[in-house]
């Protein structure tokens, strides 16, 4: 009766929200249209969206631990699918997503088909036997499996090292969105992503943690989906983008001089380095993603607010659905801008170039002619010396950062400024979202795998509740502290959570699972070997001649910080199955164990605090 | 419920994974490794290998994971692993 009781919350919570966002919209494009400045548009709107996440997570505010932790186990498969999607969206899809296949089509649709795989891997091999055990976190999970506090510490480590650095993206996104829908200085944009981050996490937990991201998941899809529609429907009459932008793109191919199939001229041949754009590499990528999506410790935490099995398997699904409503849409933010900047912009007068050219470019986002122009004068210097000079604009020209695209986007299409102020909303709040679960799975990983599992295992659940609140307060600092030294790569810091999720820590999520003759030692060396492997190849992808690996250099392999999961993860696995064989095996209890964490039915085998 | 029913629902519900995980990668990795098969094509205005990667692979394994969920259910009553949860 609860659960059910549960359920139509979120539903209430969804539909409620829903209807008055999008009459709030139209009011504010009609306010708009009547002359109310841009500035106000965007500071109503999100001012409105800010007050009303707070508000919902503020009222969530909870002391039942099951609550706190787990949202009482009764978040429906789709809800928490809404949630989960928020929750990995971030900056890196969000933003970033749309300028990855801006760069490259294949690298950005490789991204789509690894979260997609990543699903699956999640729904047949992670998430039925996480939620079974339900288990606070993968850490937690870990330390029941194998009975062991050495192998909750390796996991925390991993986790917080794994999530750190997308944390401190993650705010620092948010500050930028934030500054550009309130037209304030970064760092009081990101004082208000901090108060928002905490308002959504410290009393609720969980539960406030999932209300206010179906309410961030609604804002970011409507802000997402309307420029391409728009788009869509001034090109083709149909408000579909994701049925129409192939033909945007043949346009555009026809405009540029393109071949028709030029998206398929990257994968004659090329097999290493990887990042050279051949088969391997997006392949590389396909399964570096799906192995990091399976383990992501802020994903895989979701699935244990389900009240069933059955629910954490769908869950999986739904996660995937309400992913693709944004990653699905992404390529028509670069065809419609492809057709858009050919059609409209080539041969234009550098003078006369629209605004928006003149604003990003000043603000560092983009380049005419490789440099960076405030107006048409600059322009025609920065073009002067380029071969062909004509005082015009060339396609090849114009150059837009990735993470500009999303932005851009609605002055692209030439939509109203609530288009634009829209689109930063979105933004901040899929960043907030993103941060906030991050931050949680930190300091839950700590407060509870950690504090409560191997320091405290006596500590009522008051004051297991009481440290993760204070851990939570401490994660955001450090990671607000990261952000204003102004990590400019979210998408890049997005990518080596998964990196390091797929390398340290999937290996010992398999073989927990599928393997019964795993022991302690077998996990301790899958997280500690997989962790070590994948960080240093990363380590040196960003920092080249850092660690000065002589022979062991894996430069010429072409990995990135994503794709050293490649060797990290098949690395933690041996290292994983050697160690268990060359040690004690399981006992009969611990296989009774496995047994249990296998079966669907019957008790969830987690202690719970109340009873220690 | 028998010892022996779980290791057959664990043999097959293993099985079931291992065949979804492998027909994912394979579509995955078909129009990478194979590009000379969908050389030519397209649909809906895209390259038909990039539309199989890009557009047809997320929606195939949507409808996977939730078909996988429907048939794992079965087997979990047919074997009896559900039983009541507390």
């Amino acid at each position: 009766m609860a659960r059910r009781q549960a359920a139509g919350t979120y539903r209430r919570i969804a539909a409620l929200f829903t209807s008055a966002f999008i009459v709030a919209l139209v009011v504010l494009a009609l306010l708009g249209h009547f002359g109310l400045p841009e500035s106000l548009i965007g500071a109503i709107l999100g001012a409105g969206i800010l007050a009303t996440v707070a508000a919902v997570g503020i009222n969530a505010g909870t002391l039942d631990i099951s609550e706190f932790y787990l949202a009482g186990r009764s978040v429906s498969g789709a809800a928490n699918g809404m949630a989960s999607a928020a929750a990995v969206m971030g900056g890196g899809i969000y933003l970033g997503l749309a300028g990855a296949l801006l760069a490259d089509p294949w690298t950005g649709a490789a991204i789509t088909a690894g979260w997609s795989l990543g699903c699956l891997l999640m729904a047949v091999g992670v998430a039925p036997y996480f939620r079974k055990s339900a288990a606070f976190g993968i850490a937690d999970f870990l330390g029941i499996r194998f009975d062991s506090g050495a192998v909750r510490i390796a996991a925390v480590v991993t986790t917080l090292l794994a999530l750190f650095a997308a944390l401190a993206a993650a705010l620092a996104a948010a500050a930028f969105a934030g500054a550009l829908l309130f037209g304030i200085p970064e760092g009081v944009a990101l004082t208000i992503a901090v108060v928002m981050v905490l308002a959504t996490t410290v009393l609720g937990g969980m539960r406030a943690l999932t209300l206010t991201a179906i309410v961030q998941y609604i804002v970011l899809a409507i802000a997402f989906l309307l420029p391409p529609a728009v788009a869509s429907y001034a090109e083709f009459s149909i408000p579909i983008p994701q049925l129409t932008f192939g033909y945007a793109l043949d346009q555009a191919g026809f405009l540029a001089g393109l071949r028709a199939d030029a998206l398929a001229e990257a994968l004659t041949g090329v097999f290493l380095p990887l990042q050279a754009g051949g088969a391997a590499g997006y392949l590389a990528i396909v399964l570096s993603v799906a192995m990091g999506a399976a383990a992501l410790p802020h994903l895989v935490i979701r699935t244990a607010t389900v009240p069933s099995v059955d629910q954490a398997r769908r869950t999986a699904g739904w996660t995937l659905f309400f992913l693709l409503v944004v990653a699905m849409t992404a390529p028509t933010y670069a065809a419609f801008a492809e057709l858009t900047i050919l059609r409209d912009l080539r041969g234009t007068g550098l003078e006369i170039l629209p605004d928006w050219v003149y604003r990003w470019s000043d603000a560092g986002f983009l380049t005419v002619c490789d440099g960076y122009v405030a107006d048409g004068i600059a322009a025609i210097e920065a073009c002067r010396n380029t071969p062909g000079f004509t005082g015009n604009l060339a396609a090849s020209e114009l150059a837009i950062g990735k993470d500009l695209l999303v932005f851009a986007a609605p002055e692209i299409f030439d939509l109203p400024y609530v288009g634009s102020a829209l689109i930063a909303a979105g933004a901040l709040t899929a960043c907030v979202a993103a941060a906030g679960a991050i931050a949680f799975t930190m300091a839950s990983a700590v407060g509870n795998d950690f504090y409560g599992g191997v320091i405290n295992p006596r500590a009522s659940a008051g004051r297991q509740m009481i440290v993760t609140r204070v851990l939570l307060i401490v994660t955001v600092a450090a990671g607000t502290a990261a952000a204003a030294w102004r990590p400019d790569d979210a998408y890049g810091f997005a990518l080596a959570a998964l990196g390091l999720s797929a390398g340290g820590l999937f290996p010992a999520m398999l073989i927990a699972v599928w393997w019964k003759r795993a022991n302690a030692a077998g996990a301790i060396a899958a997280i500690g070997t997989g962790t070590l492997v994948t960080a240093l190849i990363a380590l040196e992808y960003r920092y080249p001649g850092t660690l000065q690996l002589g022979a062991f250099n894996p430069s010429p392999l072409g990995l990135t910080e994503l794709t050293a999961a490649l060797v990290g993860a098949p690395a933690g696995l041996a290292a994983g199955v050697l160690a268990s064989l060359a040690t004690a095996p399981p006992t009969a209890d611990d296989n009774a164990l496995v047994d249990a964490i296998r079966r669907p039915g019957g008790t969830p085998f987690v202690q719970e605090i109340e009873s220690r | 419920m028998r010892e022996g029913g779980q290791d057959i629902w664990w043999r097959r519900t293993g099985r079931l994974a291992a065949l979804m995980v492998a027909a994912a990668v394979a579509l995955a990795a078909s129009p990478l490794l194979l590009p000379g098969v969908f050389s030519g094509r397209s649909l809906l205005g895209l390259p038909l290998g990039w539309f199989v990667f890009a557009e047809a692979l997320p929606i195939l394994v949507l409808i996977a994971i939730f078909w996988l969920a429907d048939r794992q259910g079965t087997f979990d009553h047919r074997y009896d692993v559900t039983g009541t949860e507390s």
